[in-house]
Order: structure tokens, then sequence, then C-alpha cells
């Protein structure tokens, strides 16, 4: 007799997903539907109901300890601080899309489907208990997001874009599935209790081989050194707003699901992989930052910064504690905030067939567009991390949890990496403040839906920069119950 | 056992055809006959539902796709270059590789615990039970991961780009 268990905790798990995945199915056939095409901000709306329904569904449904589908899938605490972070992320950049979209000649009406699509994909991984389920989240975020890298068709560069990054994606893939064979292989399951339960009877050798093909994966998805060489380009290369989603959301999807994979799977082996993601991480913002110096054009200098707070979360999972685990949680939610804020600036700048993406372009620009100039000080500093934004709170937290677990070493490292940070953020407010412009001042407005963007950033950099408790204690509570 | 030599080897040596035989359609139809091999292999093991899928999906449609594919474009035999020998050397290589990490596996195998089979085991019954209790959301999850394939493989394919 087959025993199908679909009750009040299934459907609770998969509300959240299930309002996202019908709004971007709905503005599917909306779109085949739709003949008038005169106003292209029209499909966003459709959109952003999907990302407030997600959101409002996920704070109303989630609850500690939830698990569903025998164990598999799971709206706890972690997972509703995911879906959230998430939602924020694909919302932010769907609200600076309609009109850089436009700008520069992208009427592909799938990009807005498409972004809520790789929305889903980014809340199956945060609430994945079980690497099947994982696996899907990942390839449903990424095959979504191969293609949303290069929805510019007719730009190379795009072209370019979303070729390496599928490609790259798609050997990623292969280890990944390398891995869990691998780990099931070990311990003769996938879902993730299981697994810790069956770690100290399973064979040391094979659970260390397929553990070191899953950090590869993942290491290749959150975009760590040495499996970044793909970032620079597709971040370079993908329409900005796509940047930015990748960035934020991707980042902080792939991030979660290795902090939840490795502080509740493997926790019984954190000896053996904290040391390789201890090299992981310094290698990872070190490299980041030192690169990042070297940049001319603003969004590869974003790309490398990326590159860099990803080392910053990583070496909070080293310290493999729950503390350590709430920090990267509110981390994640201060980097949505203020990376989004950069990359709306980058495009409020962009012209019709000119970028506008390189350090020159930015001289004088806090005579030409003083507001703007404002915001992206504001940004800069908070990625930097100077107080009282919440870049600041956020870092203070990773370093304070990193130092409680004992990695001193890791601390300095990470203290030392954000002077080098300094140097490149700060030059571009001496850019903006310092130099005067170099050529005419153009006066196109920013479009409405993008001041809203930026807005919202910025008033989220200020304000959990001065009320961060909430959201810390949340995040952290919700790491706790995972014990 | 015997039998299990029998057609490993078998499929040794149609796998062989496959990349060393010059002309294509010879090597499409090797790789048939290496995947059926292979389901037979499956059948051995107590899987007869993995070893019908393979010979469905894999042996039926994606080999003949192959096949239509290297018949329309008409594909001559290839010619031998000094790229293609470089792809033997990796190809070499990988080969060491899989031996070795063979060796590993079967050297850190613990004979003791092995299990009997449970009744039913690779049954289709079993699996669809499976696939409907324990397996539920990785299921639905995955026609989800096919809309996105599908919608995003039209997006990229489009011929028209509207600009």
């Amino acid at each position: 007799m087959i025993e199908v268990v679909f009750g009040g905790a299934e459907l609770r798990a998969v509300t959240p997903l299930l309002v996202v995945v019908v709004t971007a199915m709905i503005s599917l056939l909306y779109e085949v539907f739709n003949e008038d095409h005169s106003d292209p901000a029209r499909p966003v709306w459709l959109s952003l109901v999907g990302i407030v329904g997600g959101i409002v569904a996920t704070v109303a449904l989630w609850e500690n300890g939830h698990s569903a589908f025998h164990g598999t899938f799971a709206l706890d605490g972690v997972s509703a601080f995911t879906n959230v972070v998430c939602l924020l992320a694909a919302g932010l950049s769907l609200l600076m899309a309609p009109g850089y979209l436009t700008s520069i000649g992208v009427r592909a009406r799938e990009f807005y489907p498409l972004v809520l699509l790789a929305a889903s994909g980014m809340m199956v991984m945060g609430g994945a208990r079980d690497l099947i389920v994982l696996f899907l989240g990942i390839e449903i975020m990424s095959i979504a997001a191969y293609v949303l890298a290069g929805i510019h068709r007719t730009d190379v560069k795009s072209g370019e874009a979303a070729l390496k990054y599928f490609l790259l994606g798609a050997f990623a893939t292969g280890f990944l599935l390398y891995g869990i064979a691998i780990l099931y292989g070990a311990t003769g399951s996938t879902g993730y209790d299981a697994i810790a339960a069956a770690l100290p009877k399973a064979s040391k050798l094979l659970v260390l081989g397929g553990v070191a093909l899953l950090i590869v994966a993942l290491g290749f998805k959150v975009s760590a050194v040495p499996f970044h060489f793909w970032a620079p380009d597709v971040y370079q290369g993908a329409p900005t707003s796509v940047t930015a989603l990748m960035a934020v959301g991707i980042k902080a999807a792939a991030v979660v699901g290795f902090a939840r994979l490795f502080i509740v799977a493997l926790a019984p082996l954190h000896q053996d992989w904290a040391m390789v993601v201890w090299w992981l991480a310094v290698l990872t913002m070190t490299v980041g930052n030192v690169t990042a110096v070297a940049q001319n054009n603003v969004k590869r200098m974003l790309a490398y910064s990326s590159i860099a707070h990803a080392g910053y979360l990583l070496a909070a999972i080293v310290a493999g504690t729950p503390r350590g685990g709430g920090a990267v949680l509110f981390y994640l939610l201060a980097y949505t905030f203020m990376n989004v804020g950069a990359f709306a600036v980058v495009i409020s700048l962009g012209r019709k067939g000119e970028a506008n993406e390189q350090f020159d372009d930015y001289a004088g620009l806090a005579s030409r567009q003083p507001l703007i100039a404002a915001a992206m000080v504001l940004f800069m500093l908070s990625l930097t991390g100077i107080p009282p934004l919440v870049g600041f709170v956020g870092k203070l937290y990773l370093i304070e949890a990193i130092v409680q677990a004992g990695y001193i070493w890791l601390a300095v490292i990470m203290v030392l990496n954000s002077a080098i940070s300094a140097y490149y953020y700060l030059r571009l407010i001496f850019e903006m403040y310092m130099r005067d412009p170099a050529g005419p001042a153009s006066a196109m407005e920013p479009a409405p839906l993008l001041i809203a963007c930026l807005l919202l950033a910025t008033v989220g950099t200020i304000f959990f920069g001065i009320f961060p408790d909430a959201p810390l204690d949340f995040a952290r509570n919700s790491f706790l119950a995972l014990r | 056992m015997i039998a299990f030599y029998f057609i490993a080897l078998l499929t040794l040596a149609s796998a062989l055809l496959v990349v060393l035989h010059r002309n294509p359609i010879y090597s499409a139809l090797g790789l048939v006959n290496t995947l059926f091999l292979i389901a037979v292999s499956f059948v051995m093991l107590d899987a007869e539902l993995i070893a019908m899928l393979q010979v469905i999906v894999y042996a039926g449609a994606i080999v003949i796709l192959f096949l239509f594919v290297i018949m329309l474009l008409n594909v001559e035999s290839e010619v031998r270059s000094a790229r293609i020998s470089k792809i033997g050397t990796a190809g070499l290589a990988f080969v060491l590789l899989f031996a070795v990490e063979l060796a590993v596996f079967a050297l850190v195998r613990d004979p003791s615990g092995a299990q009997e089979l449970p009744a039913g085991f690779g049954s289709t019954e079993l699996l669809a039970e499976t696939l409907f209790s324990k397996g539920m959301l990785s299921f639905e999850l995955t026609s989800l991961l096919l809309l996105v394939a599908v919608v995003g493989a039209v997006v990229m394919a489009r011929r028209k780009v509207e600009s």
C-alpha cells in the first residue's frame, strides 16, 4: 500500500514556493495573450505581487523545528530568513529592470517570470534538508540564471557570459552529483539528519572524497577562489539587473545551502572540513580584494568585491557554530541592501548605447547627480564596513562568531582584507567628489521604479545598521533551533 | 558469474567500437549496443525497471536521435588529425584515473556490511512507492526544473530578436 503523505506540514512548507511559482506561470501565460506592449513596466507589477506574496506567506507560516516531506524540506527559521533575503533581492532587481531593459533594447518579457523561477530555486535551496532537494534547487536557480545572463541576445558580451556560466555551471553540477553519489554510497542516505547519524560509522575515505567534491561544486556557486574564474566575466557581461540578482540572491541561496549542509549534516566532521574551508575563505577574500584594487570598471570591481564578500561569509561557516550561521544570515540581509543599491546606481548612470561603467565616468558625479552620488557613498561605506551602516554591524558579528569559535588568525586576516577593500571603495567616492566631470553633464532622470529601488536599499542600509537586533536575534535563534 | 564476464566483455568491446570506429554511424550503433548491454547488467542486479528505462530512454530515444542527426547532416568519416590523438591522450588519463578510483573503492569496501536485499527490491512498485512518499517533493521539483529549462530554451533559441 502506498502511503502518500501530504498534510498540513507539507502544505505549510510549499505555500511560499507555490505563490512564487504560480505567479511566474500566470505571468508567462499573460504574456502569451497580451498584445499591448506599450508600457514596459506592466509585467513588473504582477511579478512584484508574487514576490510580496511569497514574503507574506513565509512570514505567516514559518516555524522552528518544522520539517515536511519525510524530513527532506523545511520552512524553519533559516529557510524563512533565506526566503525573505532572496525574494528581497529578486524584488529589488525586478524594480531596476524595466527602465534598464528598455534602454539596452531587451524586450524579452520572459525576463520577469524567469526571475521569479530563479527565486523559487533559491527558496528550495534555503529549505533543503536532503541532498537531492538541494541539487534540484541549485539547478532550478542556475538554469534560470544562465538564461537571464544571456537575455540580451544582441550583445556579444551577454552571450559570452551566458555560455561561460552555462558550461562551467554544468561542470560544477557534475561535481555536485558525483559528490552526492559518493556521500550516499558511504552513508546510505541523502537526508541531512540520516547522514549526520551515519557519519561516525561510514568509511572515512569515501566520505571525505564526497565532501571534497561537494566543496568544489558549492564553491563554484558561491564563487570561492579558486573556482571563481567565471564570476568577473559573467557579472560584467550579464545585464546589470541580472548581475545584481546573481551577486546577491544566488550567492545568498548558495551560502545558506552550504551552511546548512556543513553545519547540520557534516557537523561530526567539522575538524576535517574546517581546515579546507578555512583556506578557501582566506584565498577567496584575499584574491577578491587584491584583484578588485586593480579594476577600472565599476561593474567588474563589484564582481571582485562580491568574491571577497563570499570569503567573509565562508569564514563564518568555518566557525561551524549556530552563532556563525546566524551571523552569515544577517550578513546576507545586509549585503542584499548595500550591494543591490550599488548596482542600482550603476544602472542609473547608464545611457542608451553607453554603459558608463568606468571609474572615469563617475568623475564629478557629486555635482551632476548629488542625490545618487550620496547614495553611492552610503553603499560604498557600508560595503567597506563603516559604522553606523549595516555593513559594519554585519561584519562585526561575523568576526565575533569567528573569534568565539577560536579562529583568531582568520579574524585578523579578515580585518586586514577589509582594510584593503577600503582602497577601492573609497576610490570611487574620491572620483565622485574630488574630480571634475570628464564629459558634458547629462540630465537624464532615472526611472521611478529605479528610484524606489534606490530608496529601499538606502533605507535598509541605514535602518538595519542602527537597529540590527531583531533580524540578528532571529537569525541566531533559527540556527540554534537546527541542532 | 560467467554470464557477467561474458556481458562485461561484450559491453567493453562495443564501447571500444564507439570510440575507435571512423564512421559515426557505426559508432552510434555501437553506442546502442553498449547501452543495451548495460541494461542487461541492470537486470542481473535485480533492477528491472532501470533496465527497462535504460532501453527505452537511452537506446530507444537518445541514440536514435543521434542517428537521425548524423544521417541528416550527412557526416563523413572522420579524418584523423593531431587533435584527435590529443583527445585520446586525455581519454587515457581519465581511464587511468577511473581505474585508480575503482581500486580505492574496492579496497575500502566493507564486505561484512553487505545486507540482504529487501523483498521486491528494484521492482516498479517499490520505486513508485518511494517516488510518491519519500521522493514526492523531489519528483514535483523535477517538473519545475523541466519547466524552467523549456522556458529558457525557448528564450535562447527564438529566432526573432525583438529590438
